[in-house]
C-alpha cells in the first residue's frame, strides 16, 4: 500500500529536523515524568492517606475523665449520640532501652491491642508468648527501641516504676506518625495486663459519634453534647480531644506539599511543550516556501495544517509512551517514600482510567496547542508573499537595534538574539526556572538549617526531664545540686492546657499521640529560660506578670489573637483568664503558652515544677542524670516521666523535611535537563536559520573564528540573563516555600537563607551546559563549506 | 505556430487591476486588464521588468487576488474566481490549473514521483487506484520515467523542469500557467520544455506563459504585452 505524500512529506520534514525535533521530545518526555510522577504519586497519597486513615476507625474524639470504669463505659455507649465508645490509656511516659539508655515513649492501654474497634490496630508479626507481661511495638517503633520481637523493653508506669514487657509483636498503627521521627517507642498492651501492673484506672473513653463522621460540625456538636451531658450526670470531663473528622494528622500538609510540586512539575512541562512551539516554528520558518508550493497546486491550508498538528501529535503519543512508564516508577517511588515519611502502606499504585485520559489528553493536546500560532502563521502565508523573498519591517527594525547594540562578533550574537525575540526568552525561561528551582530548594533546606542552629542558640538547655508529679522548688534545687555536670535554669511547671470555647466545652484538636494539636502551659519564675527567644510581637520587658507569652505555634492553635486580647484557657478543669502580652519564635517547638509561675500559683493554686531543664557539659550522660534525679526522687514519689534531648528534637523535625528538599532538588535537577535541552534546540534552529547569513559573512571575510565566538557568546548572554533572573526569582519562590514549609513545621516561615555554595555551583554548572549546548550547532556551521552554507534555502 | 482558438474562453479576466498600498503611497501593478483564455491557446505574456506579468499571470492562476475586476473560469460551472475564500481557491486551483515556475518549486525531500503524486493525493479528483500509474505516465511522456526516484536535487535544470511540468498536469488541469519557465534553462532544454507546452496546446490545454524571450515567437498563438501594468496590445500571431 503507497504511503500518501502528504504524509511522506511530514515523515521527511520531521525526519531532516530529526536531531531538534528529538531534543523538543526529550524536553517534553522530561517535563511530561514530572507530570505523571508528581500526579500519579499525589493520586496515590491522596487517596492512600484518608483509606488508611478511615480504615482504622478511628476515633471522633477523646473524652479525658480521669476514672473510667464499665459502668461509666457503659453509660456513654447508651447515649444516642454516642455510636462506639471504649475505654483506653495513652501514657506519656519514659521507656528504658535494652543498653540501659531512656527514651520517649507512649503507651496506648486498650481492651486488646489486636481486637479493639476504634483506632483498629493491624498486627505486622506475632512472635512466641513467653509468659511475660505482652506489648505489642508500632512496626516502626522496633528501630528506635532497637529491640527484636520476643526481645525486652521498659516503660515506666505511674507509682509502679520501670516494668519490663516482652515484645510479642509488631502493629501497624497508621494514625501516628512514624516512631523514628518522633523519637518515640509506641508500646501497646490490653487492659488485664494494665491491671496486674498497676491499680492506676484508665482514665479515657475513645468515642465515634453518630451520624456524619466526616462533618466537623457534627462530631464537634455531638462531642460537647455528650461530654456536657457526663457533666450533667456529676461525671467531671478534664478535656475533650477532637482531632480534624476523619482527617489524617498529616494530610493537610501532605496535599499542601503535592500541590506545589504539581505546580512545579506543570510549569515544567509547559515550558517543554514551548520548547516544541519553537521548534516547530523552526521547521515552519524553513517550510513556508514549500507550503506555498502545496498550495499552487491545489492544498488547501486546512490540509496542510492537519498534516502537521497529526505530526505534533504523533510527537506528543511518543513523549507519552517513553515518559509515563518513567513517572509512574518515580511516582510510585515518591508516593512509597511519602507514605513511608509519614506511616501509611500504599494499597494499589495502578493509576485510575480518568488520571491515563488525562495524561493522554496532555501528551498530545499541549503541544498540539503551542504549535497552533507557529502552524496557522505559516500556513495562513498567501501564496505569493510565501515565494517571494521580501524581509518584513520587523526584521529591518531588529537588525538597526543590532546595529545600535555593538559590532563585529558582539553585534552578531545580538542580531542572533533579536532575531526571535521569543525564543531567546524561551530559552532564559527555561533556564531561569530550572536555577530559581534548584536554587529555591537549596536556600529551603538552608534555611531549615539556620532554623535548627538559631533554635539551638535560643534554647538554652541542653536536656528537658519531665517528671510524673510536680516537686517543691527546695527539691529541684536539691536536685540541681546532685548534678556536678549540669547548669540548672529555670524550672517549670508543665501543664496540658487548653482553649475554652464559646459554649463553655473545652476542647482540643489533639491526636492520640498528643504530638499533634497540643498545647502546653508552662509557669515559670522569671523569663530567663526565654529571653533569647526573638520577640515577634508585642514585648517581653514586663516579663510573665502582665499576662501570657505565647509562641508562634500556640498563637496560631489561638486562632492569631491580637496582642492585649484576654486569652481563655482551661488547665486540669481550672479556667485561666489573662491577656496576650508578647508573642516570641521557637523553631522546632511544639505550641507553648508562658506564664507566671506566682500567678498561676494565685490565680488557681497551681505550685511546684515538673520540668527540670539543664545546660550539659561535655561529660553529661543523660542515663546517669535520670538514673540520679531516680535515686533522688523515688522518696518523694516522683519519677522521670520524660526525658528531651536536643538530638531527640532535630532527629524528630528532620524526618519532615528531608523529602521535600530531596524532591524540590530533584524537579530542580529535572527542570535543569529541560533547560539545556532547550538551549540546545533553541541555538540548533538559530543556527541554522542563519546558515545562509553566515555564509555571506564568511564570503565577505569573516572567520570560522569570530562565527563561533558570535554563536557561543548568544548562549552566554542567554546564561548571564537566566542567571541573574533565576537569582531573582528564586527569592520570592524561596521566601514562598521557608513560609509554607515553616508553618507546615514550627507554624511559622523558616528564616531565609541564601545558599551561595549552590549559586556557584549552578553558576558554573549552568555555564559549561550552556557551552556544550551551543557548541554542537556553532562547530557544526562553521564546518559548512560557504557555498554550502549560501545554497541553504 | 499553433492555430487561433475560435471556441469559448475557459477563463475570461476583465478589467482587472492590482493597486498595492505601502506606507500611504499607492502603486498599480495592474490597471484594467481584459483578457480571454481559450481551449489550446498559448498566450505568451510579454513586457519589461515590472511590467505586471507575472502580477498578472499570478491573478489569472488565483495565487493572488486582484483589487478590483472579475476574473471568470468556465469548467464545471462557470465562476468568477475572485469571489473565492482561499480554501476555495486552492480547491480550484489543484482542479482547473497547472502552474510551472522559473525555479521548479518542485519539493525537495520528495522524489519525483512523489513529486507528482502529491498534487493528485491533495485534491482526490484522480482515483486512487489510477495514481501512481498516472503519474509513471506522466514521467514517461516526459521522458524522465528513469529519474522517478530520485530527489530534485539530483536532477539537470531541464529534467526538474520537465518534472515540474509532469507536476502541474497531475490533475489534468485545463490551462497550464507558467512564469518564465525556460529563464534558468539552456537554450536547447529551453527548446524541449517549449515543445513540450506545444504538444500539450495541440491536446487542446491552454498554456499561459510569461516570458522575456521573444525568440520563441512561433510557439505563441497569441501574445499580450504589457508596460508599467497597462495593456499595450495583444495580438494573434498568425
Amino acid at each position: 500500500m503507497r504511503v500518501p505524500a502528504p504524509l511522506l512529506k511530514l515523515g521527511r520534514d520531521f525526519q531532516a529536523i530529526g536531531g531538534r525535533l528529538a531534543l523538543a521530545v526529550m524536553a517534553m518526555v522530561f517535563g511530561l515524568i514530572c507530570v505523571v510522577a508528581l500526579s500519579s504519586s499525589s493520586t496515590i497519597l491522596t487517596r492512600d492517606i484518608t483509606s488508611a486513615y478511615t480504615t482504622t476507625n478511628p476515633a471522633s474524639g477523646i473524652l479525658d475523665i480521669g476514672f473510667v470504669d464499665d459502668e461509666l463505659l457503659e453509660r456513654v455507649r447508651a447515649l444516642p449520640e454516642v455510636s462506639e465508645a471504649e475505654a483506653a490509656n495513652i501514657l506519656h511516659t519514659r521507656v528504658r532501652l535494652e543498653d540501659g539508655s531512656f527514651g520517649r515513649g507512649i503507651l496506648f492501654v486498650s481492651s486488646n491491642p489486636l481486637t479493639h474497634e476504634i483506632g483498629k490496630l493491624r498486627l505486622e508479626e506475632q512472635g512466641a508468648s513467653n509468659g511475660n507481661a505482652q506489648m505489642y511495638l508500632e512496626r516502626r517503633a522496633l528501630n528506635v527501641a532497637d529491640v527484636q520481637i520476643g526481645g525486652e523493653v521498659s516503660f515506666d508506669l505511674p507509682g509502679v516504676g520501670f516494668t519490663q514487657f516482652t515484645v510479642a509483636g509488631t502493629v501497624f498503627d497508621p494514625a501516628l506518625a512514624p516512631a523514628e521521627q518522633e523519637q518515640a517507642v509506641y508500646g501497646y498492651i490490653d487492659r488485664s495486663t494494665w491491671a496486674k501492673l498497676t491499680s492506676a484506672p484508665l482514665e479515657l473513653i475513645k468515642i465515634r459519634v453518630s451520624g456524619d463522621l466526616g462533618d466537623q460540625e457534627n462530631v464537634d456538636q455531638k462531642m460537647a453534647k455528650i461530654a456536657s451531658t457526663l457533666g450533667q450526670e456529676q461525671v467531671d470531663v478534664h478535656l475533650v480531644q477532637v482531632p480534624y473528622a476523619q482527617t489524617h494528622p498529616h494530610a493537610n500538609q501532605m496535599n499542601a506539599v503535592l500541590s506545589l510540586f504539581m505546580v512545579f512539575g506543570a510549569t515544567a512541562f509547559l515550558l517543554s511543550a514551548f520548547l516544541v512551539s519553537v521548534t516547530i516554528e523552526g521547521l515552519m520558518v524553513q517550510q513556508v516556501r514549500q507550503i506555498a508550493i502545496m498550495k499552487t497546486i491545489g492544498a488547501r491550508q486546512k490540509q496542510i495544517q492537519n498534516m502537521y498538528f497529526s505530526g505534533v501529535a504523533i510527537l506528543g503519543l511518543a513523549a507519552f509512551l517513553i515518559a509515563v512508564p518513567i513517572g509512574l516508577v518515580l511516582g510510585n517511588g515518591l508516593a512509597q517514600s511519602v507514605s513511608s515519611l509519614l506511616n501509611f502502606d500504599i494499597t494499589t499504585t495502578t493509576p485510575s482510567v480518568g488520571l491515563i485520559t488525562f495524561w493522554i489528553v496532555t501528551s498530545i493536546g499541549t503541544p498540539i496547542v503551542f504549535a497552533i500560532r507557529p502552524l496557522l502563521r505559516a500556513t495562513g502565508l498567501s501564496v505569493i508573499s510565501a515565494l517571494s523573498d521580501q524581509i518584513s519591517s520587523s526584521v529591518k527594525q531588529k537588525q538597526t537595534i543590532t546595529i545600535l547594540l555593538g559590532s563585529g562578533t558582539r553585534r552578531l550574537a545580538t542580531a542572533g538574539l533579536l532575531r526571535n525575540p521569543w525564543r531567546s526568552a524561551l530559552a532564559i525561561s527555561l533556564l531561569t526556572l530550572a536555577g530559581a528551582i534548584t536554587l529555591s530548594a537549596r536556600n529551603v533546606a538552608a534555611g531549615y538549617t539556620l532554623s535548627t542552629n538559631i533554635a539551638a542558640e535560643e534554647r538554652l538547655q541542653d536536656i528537658q526531664l519531665i517528671l510524673t508529679d510536680p516537686i517543691s522548688a527546695p527539691q529541684a534545687a536539691a536536685v540541681s545540686a546532685a548534678l556536678p555536670n549540669m547548669v540548672p535554669l529555670d524550672a517549670a511547671l508543665v501543664l496540658e492546657a487548653a482553649t475554652i470555647r464559646e459554649d463553655g466545652l473545652t476542647l482540643v484538636r489533639t491526636y492520640p499521640d498528643g504530638g499533634h494539636g497540643s498545647l502546653s502551659l508552662i509557669a515559670l519564675p522569671s523569663t530567663k529560660n526565654i529571653q533569647h527567644h526573638k520577640v515577634l510581637q508585642g514585648s517581653t520587658i514586663g516579663g510573665l506578670s502582665n499576662g501570657i507569652i505565647l509562641n508562634q505555634s500556640a498563637l496560631a492553635m489561638l486562632g492569631n489573637p491580637a496582642i492585649g486580647k484576654v486569652l481563655n484557657l482551661s488547665v486540669d478543669g481550672a479556667a485561666i483568664r489573662l491577656p496576650l502580652t508578647a508573642v516570641i519564635r521557637q523553631y522546632m517547638s511544639p505550641a507553648n503558652a508562658y506564664i507566671s509561675a506566682a500567678e498561676l500559683k494565685s490565680l488557681q493554686g497551681f505550685s511546684g515544677v515538673n520540668s527540670l531543664v539543664y545546660k550539659a557539659s561535655p561529660e553529661f550522660s543523660t542515663k546517669m542524670t535520670v538514673s540520679t534525679i531516680d535515686t533522688l526522687t523515688q522518696a518523694w514519689g516522683v519519677g522521670v516521666a520524660n526525658v528531651v534531648s536536643e538530638n531527640q528534637m532535630v532527629k524528630a523535625v528532620s524526618g519532615h523535611i528531608r523529602i521535600l528538599t530531596v524532591t524540590l532538588t530533584s524537579l530542580g535537577l529535572m527542570m535543569a535537563a529541560v533547560g539545556a535541552l532547550g538551549l540546545m534546540t533553541t541555538q540548533g534552529i538559530s543556527v541554522v536559520e542563519r546558515r545562509s547569513e553566515f555564509g555571506i559573512l564568511r564570503a565577505i571575510g569573516a572567520r570560522r573564528g569570530q562565527i563561533l565566538t558570535s554563536i557561543l557568546s548568544e548562549g552566554i548572554v542567554l546564561w548571564s540573563f537566566a542567571l541573574i533572573a533565576g537569582v531573582l526569582v528564586s527569592i520570592p519562590v524561596s521566601q514562598f516555600l521557608s513560609s509554607l514549609i515553616g508553618e507546615m513545621t514550627f507554624g511559622m516561615a523558616l528564616p531565609f537563607s541564601f545558599d551561595f555554595a549552590t549559586l556557584l555551583i549552578w553558576a558554573l554548572g549552568s555555564l559549561v551546559g550552556v557551552v556544550l549546548a551551543s557548541s554542537p550547532p556553532a562547530f557544526s556551521a562553521i564546518r559548512e563549506s560557504v557555498n554550502s552554507s549560501l545554497n541553504r534555502q | 505556430m499553433l492555430p487561433t482558438s475560435s471556441t469559448a474562453p475557459i477563463l475570461s479576466a476583465k478589467r482587472i487591476s492590482k493597486i498595492y498600498n505601502t506606507g500611504g503611497t499607492t502603486c498599480a501593478a495592474l490597471r484594467d486588464i481584459s483578457i480571454d483564455i481559450s481551449p489550446g491557446e498559448f498566450i505568451a505574456i510579454i513586457g519589461r521588468s515590472g511590467s505586471g506579468k507575472s502580477t498578472l499571470i499570478n491573478l489569472l492562476a488565483g495565487l493572488d487576488v486582484s483589487t478590483s475586476g472579475e476574473i471568470i473560469s468556465r469548467s464545471d460551472s462557470i465562476t468568477d474566481i475572485t469571489k473565492l475564500s482561499e480554501e476555495e481557491l486552492a480547491r480550484w486551483r489543484g482542479k482547473n490549473v497547472g502552474i510551472v515556475f522559473q525555479s521548479f518549486q518542485l519539493l525537495p525531500s520528495l522524489s519525483v514521483l512523489e513529486n507528482i503524486l502529491m498534487p493528485m493525493d491533495l485534491c482526490n479528483i484522480i482515483p486512487k487506484a489510477e495514481r501512481l500509474t498516472r503519474a509513471k505516465s506522466l514521467l514517461d511522456d516526459l521522458e524522465i520515467l528513469h529519474q522517478s526516484d530520485k530527489l530534485p536535487s539530483e536532477l539537470s535544470g531541464g529534467q526538474q523542469q520537465r518534472a515540474a511540468i509532469a507536476r502541474a498536469l497531475a490533475n489534468d488541469p485545463n490551462i497550464i500557467f507558467a512564469d518564465e519557465p525556460t529563464g534558468n534553462l539552456d537554450t536547447t532544454t529551453a527548446k524541449s520544455v517549449m515543445d513540450l507546452f506545444a504538444v500539450l496546446c495541440l491536446r487542446n490545454k491552454s498554456v499561459v506563459m510569461v516570458t522575456h524571450d521573444l525568440a520563441l515567437t512561433d510557439y505563441y498563438s497569441r501574445t499580450f504585452e504589457l508596460a508599467d501594468g497597462v495593456q499595450i496590445v495583444s495580438e494573434d500571431v498568425t
